[in-house]
Order: C-alpha cells, then structure tokens, then sequence
C-alpha cells in the first residue's frame, strides 16, 4: 500500500511542478505581464494600447497582487478543479478545454490503436523471414520514416491523397473521413517508433540462449519462439516508449491539427499562445501533466504485469529503473 | 530511442567473422567500412556546414530579389523552380540552410550543457537528496509536451529560430540529463574510478579526467540524434509561425509558405522538406555509426 502512496506523492509533485514550472516561465521572466496578458502589438495595434488604462487592468485580472498571491490563488483554483478564465474570451478554461478533448482524443486514440499492431507486424517482419531484403526493408522504413517533418508528411499526404487522387478531405474535423489522413500520419509515426524498439528488443533476445537453443531443441519454430518467447521479454523498452509515445503524440497533434486545420487540444494550444491567453496555456499544461503522469502510472503497471518478478520485489522502484535503462 | 536507422544484419553479413578471425563473443576489432562511411558522412556534413556559412557562393540568384515569374516549375535556371512571388527556390533553400543548421546547433549545444550539467550532479551521488530533487525537475520538465514548453519560452521572449532553439534545448536536456546520469554511475562502478578515488581524488577531478574521457560516446551519439531532432522541432515551429517571420528563408516557413499553393504548385512547398529530410537523416546516419563505433 505504501508503494501506492508513494507513486501518488510522486505524481502529484510533477503536476505540481509543472504548474509552477510554467507559471514562472510565464509569469515572471518579462517586463510588464499585463502588456502580455492582454495583448501584445501582435494582436491589437500600439496606438491602442496608449489609450487604455493599464493599472485598472491589472487589478481586474488580479496582475496587481504580489506574485506570490497570484500563484497561491492559482494552486487554490487548480485544488478545487478550477482553472480561471480565459484572459480573451472570459469563458472558464475547463468549459474550452472540454469542447477541444474529444477531437484529439478521437486522433490520439485511433492513432495509438493503428499504430501497435502495425508495429508490431513491421517489427516481426524485420526479424522473422529468411530473406534478407525483407528483414532489411521492414528495420529501415521505421527509421527513414522518423526522420521526416511530421508537418511536412501532412502536406505531402495531401497532396497526393486528397489533391491528386482526391480520395480524402484535405482537412476540417466534421466528417469521419477528415480523420483518416491525419491518422495515417500519426499512426504511422507511432508504428514507427515502436517498430524500432521491439527491432532492437527482439533482435537481442532472439541471440540469447533460451530464444537460440533452448527453444528450438524442444521443437519450435522461429516464428513460435518470436511470439510467444522473445515479444513478452521485448515489450519491455516498448512499455516505456508507449508511455513516451503519448506525451509526442500531444505534441505531434499541435502540429497535424493545424495542418489539417482540425480544431482540438493542439490548435487551442497555439490560437491561446498566438493571443497571449496565458490561464488557457497554464490550464493545457496542467492538463497534458495530469495525462503525462496517468500514464506513466500505468506503464509502471504494465511492467509489473509483464514480469511477475516485479510484482514481488516492491514493484515501482524496478519499474522505474527499467524505464530509466531503455530510455 | 537512441536506435536509429537500425541497420541490419546485413553489416553483420558483409563483414563475416572469417575475416577477422575473432570468435563470436568477443568483441571484434573496429569495422573499417563503418570507420569508412562515418568519414564520409562527416565529410558530407562539414561541406553542409561550409554552405551554410556561405551561401552565395554556390547560388546564382538572391534569395529575396522577384527576379523570375511566379511558379515556374524546376528548370535548368530555377533548379527548384521559383515560388509564389519569382523567387529562386534553390537559393532559398540554400540560404534557409544556415538557419536550421546553426539553430539546430545551438539547441543541441543547449540542451547538452544543461543536461550534462544535471545529469553529473545527480550521478555522482544517485538516491541522494540533489538526485530526487533534480530527477523531479526532470520529471516535470518531460510533462510539458516540448511544443508547449517551446511555446512559453516563445511567448515571453518574442519569435525567432534562435528563441526557439533554446526553447527546444531546454526540452530535449532532459533525455541528456537522464542519458548522462546513467552514464555517470555505471563508470562509478569502473575499478579505475575507485582507485582514483581511493587514492583521493576530488570528485570534478575523477568526472573530467576518468569519467568523461571514457563515456562520452554514447553522449556524443545522442548528440548527432538530437541534433537532427532539434532541426524537425525548430521546423515544426516555423511551420506554426512561432519560429522566423515570413520573408525569411527558414525551411519549416518555405514550407508553410508553399502549403496555400500545393493544388498548382506542389514544389514549393515539398522541396524544403525533403532538404530538411535529407540533413536529418544524414544526422541521424552519423549518430547511428558513432554508436555502433562504442
């Protein structure tokens, strides 16, 4: 039980610290906060601001209290589920965060759920057959693929799939067919990178002595011993890509959303950072935290349902040391 | 993650034992074709480096000045043909070079700084009190997608390729800070860094002189890796106009640029993204052959 509460501190003190992380990278480092917080010439013209009073604004938004007292009231808010309101449109924060989850959600999801098993196909196929051009094929497409601008294979996928061929919308997040593209693009960077790890994994553990001898004297085929000996002691470094993998896959949403002109987490995310509407920022951070941390809890999970070892020894402490030699 | 462009056992193949007369479970002397093809690529690289130094010596055409007609396709004067407004997109791409290039280096060097930096501070003394504190400042940095954390930095010290650079620096330190940790206290364990310490050597002493010396290989190939990383970072936020403005000749910027007039002009836009393509893989090739040399 005290390895729970112990995880739990722990994921509490990151989100914490992100919060304060932001809020002072935010908050503190430049000149006059309110300029920024209402806008800077970017979004209305200097004449403008001249015009305004700036001392009444800072107190309405609460700029004239000590630093100290906007972090306090900040945490008090975070506590109880609250995170402000948008500095540009006055709405709650939690009320725009809410309408942009479930697009990405929807892109992030069948992403993950594309790209597993098709890592997993690749990763086999790098391994597996006897020809040597298929082997070689099947490990170099994972790493050719990751070293392309995520953006720039949105726009290449348009142009070949929805201007030249003109199977797919080229973008807008109504239909279901405006999903495939940007899933394509995504699962497939996903398949990529797990693609790469179990390469590396099964490669090593196919060379050890129960995958090269002991299995095949009692009979198995390659393929057998691939998938029944060698995955579940691969899937190990692939855990910790996958908790990896879905904090990118946040980031590589910013990028597709606007790319495929999809509204979601990725597009608030740069509208808010464009007007300078520093609560919704500081509210996606706290977000995105929250999903960082679920998730590594579950990978650490994950690992102790993988090896039975783990879950005697006090299972976080080895978890995390798995995690931290593969990453 | 530092696997990348697995290439296969078809090194292993070229290069049969026979040859080097070793047995399997040990180690074999350096593969001279691998020495071989890093030389190349390094050689390669530093050719990029020259041409992002200087530019102009191999463009016929300013990039700024409208000195074709607007869309002309790839032709023998406009190599990469010329975009919305006559200007050569060869000499474009050429000068944009020197941006991603050299701010790719210089969050690369950021992030190297940083992360050694952390990293060595809390190997030295693993499960110690700066160990867990830094290792929950790691932690924490790593919870903010890098985007975001790219875009905070953004937004309160203004656009820019360079602003971003260290932005992205900061993102990426992390991964050295964990890579040179775990370096740190697997040479603590080395028989000569006990024996320095015994013999009473101070701890900056045993780091730079015994530790360093024999442990930056894997440091030096995430190096290349991230490199090439920072590069698709700093054009993804170009791309989302957080990075340089408009005129300027950033690659993630051409590409946004050219996005609006793919239906009639796809070069526009696709050409600055395979070069940007290209580098990263090169770095990425580099950063493979560094590691297999260890």
């Amino acid at each position: 039980m005290s390895v729970v509460a112990t995880r739990l501190a722990h994921a509490v003190a990151v989100v914490f610290a992100a919060y304060s992380v932001s809020f002072f990278l935010l908050f503190v480092l430049p000149g006059d906060a309110v300029l920024a917080r209402i806008g800077t010439t970017d979004t209305i013209g200097q004449a403008d601001i001249s015009d305004l009073n700036l001392d009444a604004l800072r107190t309405e938004v609460g700029l004239n209290d000590s630093l100290w007292r906007q972090y306090f009231d900040g945490i008090t808010g975070l506590l109880h589920g609250d995170l402000g309101r948008s500095l540009v449109n006055d709405r709650p924060v939690t009320e725009l965060l809410g309408e942009a989850l479930p697009n990405t959600l929807a892109l992030a999801g069948l992403s993950l759920v594309v790209s597993v098993p098709l890592g997993l196909l690749i990763a086999v196929l790098a391994v597996n057959p006897r020809s040597r051009a298929i082997r070689s094929l099947a490990s170099l497409a994972p790493s050719a693929y990751v070293s392309l601008p995520v953006f720039w294979i949105g726009i290449l996928f348009i142009y070949v799939f929805s201007i030249t061929l003109g199977w797919f919308p080229s973008g807008g997040s109504q239909s279901a067919s405006a999903l495939v593209l940007p899933t394509a693009v995504l699962g497939l960077l996903g398949a990529a990178q797990f693609a790469q790890v179990l390469i590396s994994g099964l490669r090593t553990e196919i060379g050890t002595t129960y995958a090269a001898v002991t299995a095949p004297a009692k009979g198995a085929g390659r393929f057998y011993t691939l998938v029944r000996h060698c995955l579940r002691n691969a899937a190990f470094p692939f855990l910790a890509v996958f908790g990896l993998r879905v904090g990118m896959l946040l980031g590589g949403t910013v990028v597709i959303e606007v790319v495929f002109s999809r509204s979601g987490i990725g597009r608030l995310m740069v509208d808010s950072v464009k007007s300078v509407d520093l609560t919704v920022v500081l509210g996606l951070v706290v977000v995105l935290a929250l999903v960082f941390v679920v998730i590594n809890a579950l990978v650490d999970i994950g690992y102790a349902l993988l090896d039975p070892r783990l879950r005697r020894q006090s299972a976080v402490e080895g978890a995390a040391q798995n995690q931290e030699i593969s990453s | 993650m530092t696997d990348t462009l697995l290439p296969p056992r078809l090194l292993d193949a070229e290069l049969p034992d026979i040859a080097t007369g070793a047995p399997l479970d040990e180690p074999r002397p350096r593969p001279r074709r691998r020495l071989k093809e890093l030389h190349v690529h390094l050689t390669l690289f530093a050719a990029l480096i020259f041409i992002g130094l200087f530019p102009s010596l191999i463009t016929r055409h300013d990039p700024f000045d409208l000195d074709g007609r607007p869309f002309t396709s790839p032709n023998g004067t406009y190599w990469f043909g010329t975009d919305e407004i006559g200007r050569d997109l060869f000499s474009r791409v050429v000068h944009g070079l020197q941006i991603s290039l050299f701010s790719g280096a210089l969050a690369v060097v950021v992030a190297l700084v940083l992360g050694s930096i952390v990293g060595i501070l809390s190997g030295l003394r693993p499960g110690g009190w700066l160990d867990r504190i830094l290792g929950i400042g790691t932690e924490a940095v790593m919870a903010v997608p890098s985007v975001l954390l790219a875009l905070a930095v953004i937004t309160t010290y203004g656009r820019g390729a360079y602003v971003a650079a260290i932005a992205i620096g900061i993102g990426e330190a992390t991964g050295f800070a964990r890579l040179v940790r775990g370096v740190v206290i697997q040479a603590g364990t080395f028989t000569f860094v006990e024996a320095a310490r015994t013999c009473g050597a101070k701890p900056w002493r045993i780091v730079t002189r015994h530790i360093v010396p024999n442990a930056y290989g894997p440091v030096l190939a995430y190096t290349a890796l991230n490199f090439g990383l920072a590069m698709l970072a700093i054009g993804s936020l170009s791309y989302l106009g957080f990075g340089e403005a408009p005129p300027s000749p950033e690659w993630g910027v051409l590409i946004s640029g050219g996005q609006k007039y793919l239906a009639h002009a796809w070069w526009v836009a696709i050409i600055p993204g395979v070069a940007l393509t290209a580098v990263v893989v090169l770095l990425n090739r580099i950063a493979y052959l560094l590691q297999e040399d260890h």
